[in-house]
């Protein structure tokens, strides 16, 4: 990753010298070997501490959103394909200006799951990735001002029975009450935490639906039905938007398999209107949209 | 009560375990979920996993509930019924003379049994009976806290999150724990450190023939932790460098979720809030998070910790020099689950070792 590590540090060295951004958002060494984290860069003496590799799961688009981060203005940013999807919907949704950000993309080949490299994993392949990389249409980000090619080959897929997401075509073959049962057994562990919302791109509410009390919408409890309420508002209000970058089931302390929902909503959006969101800076958001064409037969 | 010290075999830990669990206790202990670990009520002793560092998440819910409901109501007609989960227990004795449970919230005076908790986990308790106790008496802390029995292992191993030593416990302490078990000898040696961990050991006269009492050096010696750094000096240049941009900097990575206080077993914030109808409803207590940027809004508008490095200030400045000049005591307990947890790698351990640092180096705050 030497080569790769000094075109980001080359790339954003200039970016800064030339001013044409106040900050560099990217990945630095973190807590252990294995561990990778943010780092932000105004002074171009520190462009040595970027670096890149497949412990780089975290969506550094997240920071676009911070009140603390905008206030720096024009920002440049480190990004895999499926961080720049989340750009996108960002610059598609008028949340970012285009002009305002400066996208150094990175050929991916895949991240290894957090839970297992912190358990010594440090090989990528098949069964060590994150389900969004094996299913993965942005190895090459789509928008990007610079793009830095990885050094590394792509993993080989040999075994055909690992499926990303298979647990979807589980749940659908259930029945309403079985699936519910599983969610339930699923949301009981949540303890409200938020980081699934914090950690999420495309959860930039200023006042999160959660936190409006006049009237009360969602129950306070952490509790079954508290619990229940918020992660299906969470999974809604992420309805054709959500880009699938996972990061709200990494961040999950308590493991919730949120991408089965997100996922599905994903895959229901695209057959119902035929929409990936992330993918096309021009197309109008699914749901900011009416399209006389779109399906109604729901309406009965 | 003067420390008593036992030796016991591994087959017969598990003998006394499963006593407890016949006894009608609920035995928590860390087990598996998923590949993950996690404090949960076991059934069986081989339920629990006793051969990881430490479960995800605390065992903080058996003493401050994710949701305590404080009181229920309903109505019917002219008809107001009240229920408080704490009605049969004298508040002044702690005493249930009635040995009736209330018909609301959880039973809170179940007795529940923590098996095989780090020193870290248990020493968290008595941490948090200092504020629970301070200006107003918390009946509900502790009454659960009284009701909580707990059996920690020691830890031979700590990693690098870790850093107990660091704020004056260690991977060896017994603070907290009714019962310190470490492994030796043809299983473990055990330290019976109050009475509650008699209670357990005399529970029935098989219990106490399980435990060979031995002379306090058969006890194994606690090896010579040494702290990496000094959190004396953490708080010192907490004292000194509040508006210190250092807080800004380095928590511009931190995004605002609230897994290192609801991970930690120290951190006790609570909102209290209604829920319900005209007929029925509750008042409850939920977690909350210094974390989050609400915590702290004003009605107004106004909010005096703006940015998240505010925040992350207030979480140091709480653990590290408030709560311990208050009582004495940092409210950490060096287990590392913020750090381990944390989406973002923000390593608390890291953090304080490095402002002990700056302190001693005597380096200008920016």
């Amino acid at each position: 990753m030497e080569k790769m590590n000094e075109k980001i540090q080359n790339i954003a060295k200039e970016l800064l010298e030339n001013k044409e951004v106040n900050l560099i958002i990217g990945f630095t060494k973190g807590s252990n070997p294995l561990r990778m984290r943010s780092v932000f860069i105004t002074d171009p003496k520190d462009v040595s501490k970027l670096s890149f590799n497949s412990h780089c799961v975290q969506d550094l688009a997240v920071f676009l959103k911070k009140p603390e981060v905008k206030k720096f203005g024009k920002i440049g940013i480190v990004v895999k394909g499926c961080d720049e999807k989340a750009v996108n919907t960002l610059i598609q949704e008028y949340q970012l200006s285009r002009d305002n950000i400066k996208i150094i993309g990175l050929e991916c080949h895949g991240v290894i799951k957090q839970n297992l490299a912190d358990k010594g994993e440090n090989s990528l392949n098949q069964s060590t990735v994150y389900d969004k990389c094996l299913s993965c249409e942005v190895h090459t980000p789509a928008l990007y001002d610079y793009l830095v090619e990885s050094d590394e080959q792509a993993f080989e897929i040999n075994d055909n029975s690992i499926k990303p997401y298979a647990k979807i075509e589980e749940l659908d073959l259930m029945t309403a009450e079985e699936r519910n049962g599983f969610w339930q057994n699923e949301f009981e562990k949540c303890i409200k935490c938020y980081a699934c919302r914090q950690v999420c791109p495309l959860c930039y509410c200023t006042r999160c639906i959660v936190e409006k009390n006049t009237p009360q919408w969602i129950e306070t409890n952490i509790e079954e039905t508290g619990n229940a309420q918020w992660n299906m508002i969470r999974a809604y209000h992420l309805s054709g938007r959500c880009i699938g970058c996972g990061e709200c089931e990494r961040a999950c302390p308590v493991n919730i398999p949120l991408m089965l929902i997100n996922e599905k909503m994903a895959r229901d959006t695209f057959e119902k209107f035929g929409y990936k969101s992330g993918i096309d800076i021009n197309a109008k958001p699914v749901f900011g949209t009416f399209d006389i064409n779109d399906f109604n037969d729901f309406i009965k | 009560m003067e420390e008593k010290y036992y030796e016991i075999s591994s087959e017969n830990i598990k003998k006394f375990v499963n006593n407890l669990i016949e006894q009608h206790n609920e035995v928590i202990a860390p087990k598996d979920k998923d590949g993950d670990t996690f404090y949960d009520k076991i059934n069986n002793f081989d339920d629990a996993d006793l051969n990881i560092l430490l479960p995800k998440l605390s065992f903080k819910e058996y003493l401050l509930p994710k949701t305590e409901t404080l009181f229920e109501y309903s109505i019917s007609g002219s008809n107001i019924n009240i229920c408080d989960p704490l009605e049969n227990i004298d508040v002044n004795t702690n005493a249930n003379n009635s040995g009736k449970a209330a018909d609301c919230g959880d039973n809170i005076s179940q007795k529940r049994i923590i098996f095989g908790s780090r020193p870290c986990d248990a020493g968290a308790g008595p941490i948090m009976e200092k504020v629970f106790n301070w200006d107003y008496k918390d009946e509900f802390f502790n009454e659960r806290f009284k009701n909580l029995y707990i059996i920690s292992i020691a830890c031979d191993k700590p990693d690098n999150y870790c850093f107990c030593t660091e704020v004056q416990l260690s991977p060896e302490s017994s603070f907290g724990s009714d019962i310190l078990l470490k492994k030796g000898g043809s299983g473990y040696y055990a330290k019976v450190i109050t009475e509650k961990g008699m209670e357990l050991i005399n529970s029935n006269s098989e219990n106490s023939s399980l435990f060979k009492e031995i002379s306090k050096d058969k006890f194994p010696a606690d090896k010579d932790w040494k702290a990496t750094f000094d959190i004396k000096k953490t708080q010192s240049f907490l004292d000194k460098n509040f508006t210190s941009n250092y807080f800004q900097e380095k928590f511009l990575s931190c995004i605002g979720c609230g897994v290192c206080t609801y991970t930690c077993p120290t951190c006790h914030c609570f909102d209290i809030q209604d829920e319900g109808t005209n007929e029925k409803g509750k008042r409850i207590r939920n977690w909350d998070s210094c974390q989050f940027g609400i915590f702290t809004l004003h009605t107004s508008g106004h909010n005096p910790r703006v940015t998240q490095g505010d925040r992350y200030r207030q979480r140091l400045m709480h653990k590290f020099k408030i709560y311990n000049e208050k009582f004495n005591k940092y409210l950490c307990v060096g287990c590392g689950r913020c750090s381990r947890n944390c989406p973002e790698d923000i390593d608390l351990k890291e953090i304080t070792a490095e402002l002990s640092l700056m302190e001693s180096s005597n380096k200008p705050a920016e």
